[in-house]
């Protein structure tokens, strides 16, 4: 037994590296559909999306990060933009803060409209300008926000694709950014926190968060007090709010958050495993050598 | 002198002072003046594009000059940067351009993606080797991260409440000294640079 202890504890990282490897791969190539157990933070925040549609106010989903964070946020950017389309609630998909965010706002929105065919479940074509819009990247930081919150025609001229703002029936009524129902800031960094202080400290916007697992830690304060109407944190709170559309409005889609939890459960168990095994050998190796001495 | 240091302080000085009486004076000159305030930030913002690819310029081609053994990556950068810039800018459809959305979502994407996920497996190796109960505080710390791990994962779903918990209560607690700190040393250095005590903005102070 003795044997085995030390050759864990000399154990070459590059096995870790294997087994961590094989956790992520495995999973995702034989999927054993892990069952998903919806929390309140993301209950809260489909609930208010789905308010929206009652309202009419416009839902601005934005993709406030860059393509390392992507594969844990991209379903998060997907689902709320599923959600919105389906429910006919005027969305906006701003890229955010930072330039790379306009890419990933494209590829999100490009990925839901394939999905569905351009098509409402309905059976009417989607429109662009009329359902949906794709906003440009404006440099500025903080100033945009600001911007928007005072005029926002003034800040947003045009979309990304070059059409006036004032010519889109999504956008044509939305004189400051208090006339937008929710945002949601999709980001792996401190972003959301920003938005929270300008557009609803400030011009009395809603917002809500989706986060890598890493930062959700970060935002239970503002989720406690109120100020964030609801979360989505890490690649749980992307497949919580994939079975929320599956449950309650019928989106039967490829689950890829879902699907991506297989993975992060084999990881972390296999984490769990060699940190607790980990201690084990550190204890029993202790106690050898305090023996020995 | 003046220019390099009296006129800079003297501006931010002003400035900061009149952003923040303004924002308590809902009045439309006040407003307009913030208005326009918030508009030269967004036009300065777009210099600082400009600064930066001049910086970038700057420091991959004196790499390429000095001939040394990593000066083919700045090549790489340079070409690279110039190519995307190129194809964006000539190319059809803006945005919706197909070499440009397929160059970003078949290259920069996996690029950056795959540079993030690397980390995984030295947290996992990194946990293995140092991750271990040593003293009181370490092995709380080992405990509650085994449990908030654990309520991430579908079979620790047991744990959601134990987990909603610790993230509402103990986390939040923390967190919020954490922040309510940052929120303390943001207006302190804020004051410190409208007052003109911390300048070293101003560079090489």
């Amino acid at each position: 037994m003795m044997k085995f202890w030390l050759f864990l504890e000399r154990l070459d990282r590059r096995w870790i590296y294997l087994a961590i490897g094989l956790s992520v791969i495995i999973p995702l190539i034989f999927p054993f559909n892990s069952p998903t157990t919806v929390t309140p933070p993301t209950v809260n925040l489909w609930n208010f999306v789905d308010s929206l549609a009652e309202t009419g106010k416009p839902l601005m989903v934005i993709t406030d990060y860059t393509p390392s964070t992507s594969p844990e946020l991209d379903p998060m950017a997907r689902v709320l933009i599923r959600h919105a389309l389906e429910k006919d609630v005027p969305l906006l998909i701003y890229g955010g803060l930072y330039p790379n965010g306009l890419g990933m706002a494209q590829r999100a929105e490009h990925y839901v409209l394939e999905e569905m065919g351009y098509k409402k479940a309905n059976g009417d074509t989607l429109i662009y300008g009329k359902d949906w819009v794709l906003m440009q990247f404006i440099p500025g930081g903080v100033a945009v926000i600001m911007g928007m919150g005072d005029d926002f025609h003034a800040t947003c001229r045009e979309d990304a694709r070059g059409n006036s703002l004032r010519d889109l029936d999504v956008t044509k009524d939305i004189r400051r950014l208090g006339d937008i129902g929710l945002i949601v800031d999709i980001a792996g960094s401190a972003l959301p926190r920003t938005w929270l202080q300008y557009a609803t400290t400030r011009y009395g916007v809603p917002v809500g968060v989706g986060t890598t697992a890493v930062s959700a830690a970060e935002y239970y304060a503002f989720l406690q007090t109120g100020q964030f109407v609801g979360m989505m944190g890490g690649m749980k709170g992307a497949a919580e709010y994939e079975q929320l559309n599956e449950d309650l409005i019928e989106v039967k889609v490829r689950r890829v958050a879902s699907i991506a939890m297989d993975a992060q459960n084999a990881v972390h168990i296999f984490i769990i495993i060699i940190v607790i095994l980990g201690n084990i050998s550190f204890f029993v190796m202790k106690k050898n050598k305090a023996r020995r001495f | 002198m003046l220019f390099k240091r009296t006129l800079p302080l003297l501006v931010v000085f002003v400035l900061g002072i009149a952003m923040m009486i303004q924002y308590f004076i809902p009045h439309p000159i006040s407003l307009a003046f913030k208005q326009r305030a918030d508009n030269w930030i967004i036009i300065i913002g777009a210099f600082a594009i400009v600064l930066g690819l001049a910086s970038f310029f700057h420091v991959h081609t004196r790499k390429i000059m000095r001939k040394n053994k990593d000066s083919i990556f700045s090549v790489v950068a340079i070409v690279s940067l110039i190519g995307m810039a190129l194809v964006g800018i000539l190319g059809k459809d803006g945005l919706d351009n197909w070499l440009f959305s397929n160059l970003y979502s078949y290259i920069i994407v996996p690029l950056d993606a795959t540079m993030f996920s690397l980390l995984s497996f030295y947290i996992a190796s990194a946990a293995f080797k140092a991750f271990k109960a040593r003293n009181v505080m370490a092995s709380a710390l080992l405990v509650t991260a085994i449990i908030v791990m654990l309520g991430r994962v579908s079979f620790g779903s047991f744990l959601n409440g134990l987990v909603e918990w610790i993230m509402v209560y103990p986390n939040t607690a923390a967190q919020r000294g954490i922040l309510i700190g940052i929120g303390l040393g943001m207006i302190a250095t804020s004051l410190k640079i409208i007052l003109g005590i911390e300048r070293s903005y101003l560079g090489g102070e």
